[in-house]
């Protein structure tokens, strides 16, 4: 039979394609993907990290060391290398592209077609922009909604408000506000973690992905606890605000 | 490395803030022997908890692992920024990032080196000299 060699790079490619619905969702699959990947990664270069640290400790203990000890932890170190290399060019990460004006109203319509269903997505009407990359934003505040309306399902009358508002001069805040139970301080604690999830069936991967996104972007991320009384939970974005071109109006 | 006699000067001290116990661990016995005077901790939390530990002396460097649990490392700096004593007397951060991309990406606010993991120790060792001197 003949062998089949695979050169291609498993990278989840940059994304493209606008922000419809389509490309949304396509771009969502890649960045879960790299998500997982991230996670392998990260693992890899710690236990290379921990080998590398072991041949230098075994070095200085010998010191000097052998001739043939001396080759062989040459030999482990370019093993080291070798592993590290093949983990960087195999499982790269998508690059990304140079932020660019982007208008919230806009990026929030293919999402309400997303999420639309049983669960009533209120979005703010008023006209703001951000200087972000559209798709990962939209994949991120996708993340975002599709654990706010799981959140919300069980309520009487599932709610999930979307609203945002100028924070500071350069800053816009985002905030996805679900009435669903809300959660549970040790919950609340690990929600950021890569395969952390409550509900059986999830990869756990959502507001992982949502935080990587947001922060690559210059954003920021977080959880806050709603006022006493108050259902639901409140997730707050923070990104860089976009200039209004010269002469546009509201 | 040489002992230390009555009158002798600390050595630099060092918190590594790395949530992998492996790496951790080798880190603190490595520039433990080495000579520093070394402290861990496993998350941004467990970081915060050692700089507001009173009575110690603030560490003359961070390292600091970007991804991780509870708290990471950008989140770690932000409380630091919002507290009124941390954020008097700025600690110079060494990044480790397993990601490339953080090598391009704006410093953290107060990092003066990423170094990507693996991280080689020869490496380390010699940037961690070159900011706060050898023990």
């Amino acid at each position: 039979m003949p062998s089949v060699k695979v050169t291609q790079t498993f990278s989840p490619v940059r994304p493209s394609g606008g922000t419809s619905a389509e490309a949304i969702v396509s771009a969502h699959a890649l960045y879960v993907a790299d998500e997982a990947l991230s996670s392998v990664r990260h693992e890899v270069l710690n236990r290379m990290t921990a080998v590398g640290a072991l041949s230098f400790e075994i070095r200085r203990a010998l010191e000097p060391p052998s001739e043939p000890v001396r080759d062989r932890l040459e030999d482990l170190n370019r093993q080291v290398g070798m592993v590290c290399q093949t983990v960087a060019r195999r499982l790269a990460p998508p690059r990304s592209d140079a932020p660019v004006r982007c208008a919230l109203r806009e990026l929030m319509e293919p999402l309400h077609l997303l999420c639309a269903g049983p669960v009533e997505l209120q979005t703010s009407s008023t006209r703001a922009h951000v200087s972000f990359e559209p798709l990962p934003l939209a994949v991120a505040l996708l993340c975002v909604l599709e654990n706010a309306v799981q959140a919300s399902a069980e309520a009487r009358r599932p709610l999930v408000e979307v609203s945002w508002q100028a924070e500071r001069e350069d800053r816009l805040a985002v905030e996805v506000i679900d009435n669903g139970d809300g959660m549970a301080p040790e919950v609340e604690a690990r929600a950021f973690e890569r395969f952390f999830s409550t509900r059986t069936g999830h990869a756990g991967l959502g507001l992982s992905v949502a935080r990587t996104l947001i922060t690559r972007g210059g954003g920021e991320i977080e959880l806050q606890r709603r006022p006493a009384g108050e259902p639901g939970t409140r997730v707050r974005l923070l990104l860089p605000s976009a200039r209004r071109p010269r002469g546009e109006g509201r | 490395m040489t002992g230390a006699s009555p009158g002798a000067v600390r050595p630099p001290r060092l918190l590594v803030v790395e949530d992998d116990r492996d790496v951790r661990e080798t880190l603190l016995r490595v520039l433990g022997e080495v000579g520093y005077d070394v402290r861990g901790a496993a998350d941004g939390q467990e970081a915060l908890d050692e700089l507001r530990r009173p009575g110690e002396p603030p560490p003359a460097l961070m390292l600091l692992d970007l991804r991780m649990p509870r708290m990471d490392g950008r989140r770690l700096q932000e409380e630091i920024a919002r507290d009124p004593v941390l954020s008097g007397a700025p600690i110079p951060v060494i990044v480790l990032s397993a990601d490339s991309r953080h090598l391009d990406e704006p410093a953290l606010p107060g990092a003066v080196a990423t170094l990507a993991k693996p991280v080689r120790l020869e490496r380390l060792l010699s940037v961690i000299e070159s900011f706060v001197g050898a023990p």
